[in-house]
């Protein structure tokens, strides 16, 4: 069996890869894989570490900067920020993109009731709790960028999802970014949901990993994607435990579990997706297909 | 004013399709009008939520639509609509010297729209809609309303909209592969869900209110505080009002199927100055309205002053 160091943070994004170890689809595959669990910002227990200011001293990017893990997943736009970032920065261990990954998690913004704000355009000028340069990060922008010009757009960091869902209770944010279980849990909350899309991940790796040995896994989270889209009932449970008692499986709306196996990520999906996240300020100039992305799974 | 309009001794208001209209029903159904002192007639005209809707559209013309036509007649003096189709309509029926109307207040409904897609697709979220066809009807919510979600996701060249036909056509072009998505409101949403369709985006939209110079301010005002009134009993509890939707549906949904949580109204309020500049310009961006309109020109907020 080969040995694979790959890490998560949270359920929603990780799901086909937690699918894949328990119903054995990795051993399946010849892959023993070890998934190293580091702090993320969706449990309810939650503390700072997966939202230190520079991402490169949080706790998944330090660890893969050690070598104790070879492969992660995240938000499309933050697989790109860290990959072009540990190019053009120095001491940092390279990552590339490596696939366009599997969970489309869905991203809300959500407000309370009592804000009276009752559709996008109405967040003009008012901050947005997010976790910066992670998916609720760019996934608001996104949402957003054909409601607002750039400028009413307005995030502000609000601590984990639980916090933040506080932060709103209190009035501190106008509003807030959630990804599931905890759009269901505002939601159980009587919290309003103004809008919420599906989005995408992206696989990183060092060059540690091979072309075929990432290939055997993405077939496995392939595997996992389908096992979950017949029952995604069978594996919530992941997410609901996130939740720390704050929900209940029929509170849960498994509509908004979307999984798909991994693809190659393409030259013009890259281009897309480098120049919006620079034309936002969010990731340096300068890098390239070549230095930023390896389809080696399918060569 | 028209002929028609003249000989008319009563407000006359249009009602089109039941996720936008919710309040006016509901203040009809439960009496709010009356209670305002005011006797409302209720023009019914063809909508695109309406299974029994046959037609099409025509892309060219707004003015040649049920609605729109039956208002340059005459014989209706007030409706609503989604914002952005409130705001061409006002500012071309100016240009086009038809009859007039004016914004008179952004509207009660924040109506759901979503973009679905077949789940057999390999579409998982919205940038893989570059350069795929979106089924709306033009220039009206489900054509704004995608432009809005898709902006962030998509440069305007790669967004391809295309007009299927009513809301359940449309469905119907997605589930037989026909069209690539579909942009969708409520009832059908949620019809969309029991078929087994994959959601990709959704999001609550606004509608705006327009009405001829013959409501005066004081009669727009009673009207909006009866909406408001409606609004509070649909926010209260939304289950008795769900058969307005199941009927659009012909039997295709049963009540216990429709989503109510997609439901969100808020009372009436003035349309102010800082939202026609943006929606107005973002309007003209999209090449959606004719530019030259102002706010003087195009805004009443007359059941306010």
């Amino acid at each position: 069996m080969k040995k694979v160091k790959a890490s998560m943070m949270n359920a929603i994004h990780d799901l086909p890869l937690l699918v894949a170890r328990d119903e054995g689809f990795f051993g399946d595959q010849g892959l023993d894989v070890d998934i190293i669990k580091t702090p993320g910002s969706g449990q309810k227990d939650s503390d700072h570490r997966a939202l230190r200011a520079n991402i490169f001293d949080r706790t998944m990017e330090a660890l893969y900067d050690h070598g104790a893990c070879d492969q992660f997943r995240m938000c499309e736009w933050g697989v790109m920020k860290r990959a072009v970032e540990s190019q053009t920065e120095k001491g940092h261990r390279p990552a590339k993109i490596v696939a366009l990954g599997s969970a489309m998690s869905t991203f809300a913004i959500v407000t309370h009731p009592k804000t009276r704000i009752y559709e996008p355009e109405q967040l003009q000028n008012k901050p947005i709790g997010v976790s910066p340069f992670n998916g609720s990060h760019f996934t608001t922008l996104k949402l957003l960028e054909g409601f607002l010009k750039r400028d009413q757009i307005k995030t502000a960091f609000a601590g984990t999802m639980r916090e933040r869902i506080e932060a709103l209770k209190r009035g501190e944010v106008a509003a807030i970014s959630l990804m599931e279980p905890w759009i269901s849990v505002a939601e159980k909350n009587g919290l309003r949901v103004l809008m919420e899309s599906h989005s995408t991940r992206s696989e990183a790796a060092g060059d540690e990993l091979d072309g075929p040995t990432l290939r055997k896994m993405f077939e496995a989270e392939a595997e996992a994607a389908r096992a979950i889209e017949q029952n995604p009932a069978k594996y919530a449970h992941y997410l609901v435990e996130e939740a720390g008692g704050m929900l209940e499986l029929k509170d849960l709306k498994l509509p908004r579990i979307l999984n798909a196996p991994p693809e190659p990520y393409t030259r013009q999906r890259f281009q897309q997706t480098y120049e919006w996240t620079r034309d936002w300020g969010l990731v340096p100039a300068g890098a390239t297909y070549e230095n930023t992305v390896d389809n080696r799974a399918w060569q | 004013m028209s002929t028609a309009t003249r000989e008319r001794t009563k407000p006359q208001i249009a009602t089109m399709n039941a996720v936008h209209d919710l309040p006016v029903l509901v203040a009809r159904d439960e009496g709010f009008f009356k209670d305002e002192g005011l006797d409302v007639e209720f023009i019914t005209t063809p909508g695109m939520a309406q299974v029994t809707t046959s037609h099409f559209v025509k892309f060219d013309s707004v003015f040649d639509r049920p609605l729109d036509s039956v208002y340059n007649e005459g014989r209706i003096d007030q409706y609503r609509m989604c914002e952005w189709g409130i705001m061409k309509r006002a500012v071309e029926a100016n240009a086009q010297g038809l009859r007039g109307r004016k914004i008179v207040a952004l509207g009660a409904s924040m109506s759901k729209f979503a973009i679905v897609v077949n789940p057999n697709s390999k579409i998982y979220e919205p940038e893989m809609l570059k350069d795929k066809p979106i089924a709306v009807t033009p220039n009206n919510g489900s054509d704004f309303t995608t432009l809005k979600m898709i902006e962030g996701f998509l440069e305007p060249e790669h967004v391809k909209r295309t007009n299927a036909g009513s809301m359940l056509k449309r469905l119907e072009a997605v589930r037989d592969g026909k069209v690539t998505a579909a942009s969708l409101m409520e009832p059908w949403i949620s019809v969309a869900q029991k078929w087994g369709m994959r959601i990709l985006i959704e999001s609550h939209s606004t509608r705006a209110e327009a009405a001829s110079e013959d409501l005066d301010g004081d009669t727009l005002k009673k009207m909006f505080r009866a909406q408001a009134r409606a609004v509070e009993k649909i926010e209260k509890d939304p289950r008795p009002y769900v058969h307005y939707f199941v009927r659009e549906t012909g039997g295709l949904l049963k009540p216990e199927e429709f989503q109510t949580w997609r439901l969100l109204h808020a009372a009436p309020q003035p349309y102010t100055r800082e939202r026609w500049d943006d929606t107005y310009r973002w309007t003209v961006k999209w090449n959606m309205t004719v530019p030259g309109a102002t706010y003087e020109n195009t805004v009443d907020n007359r059941a306010w002053q």
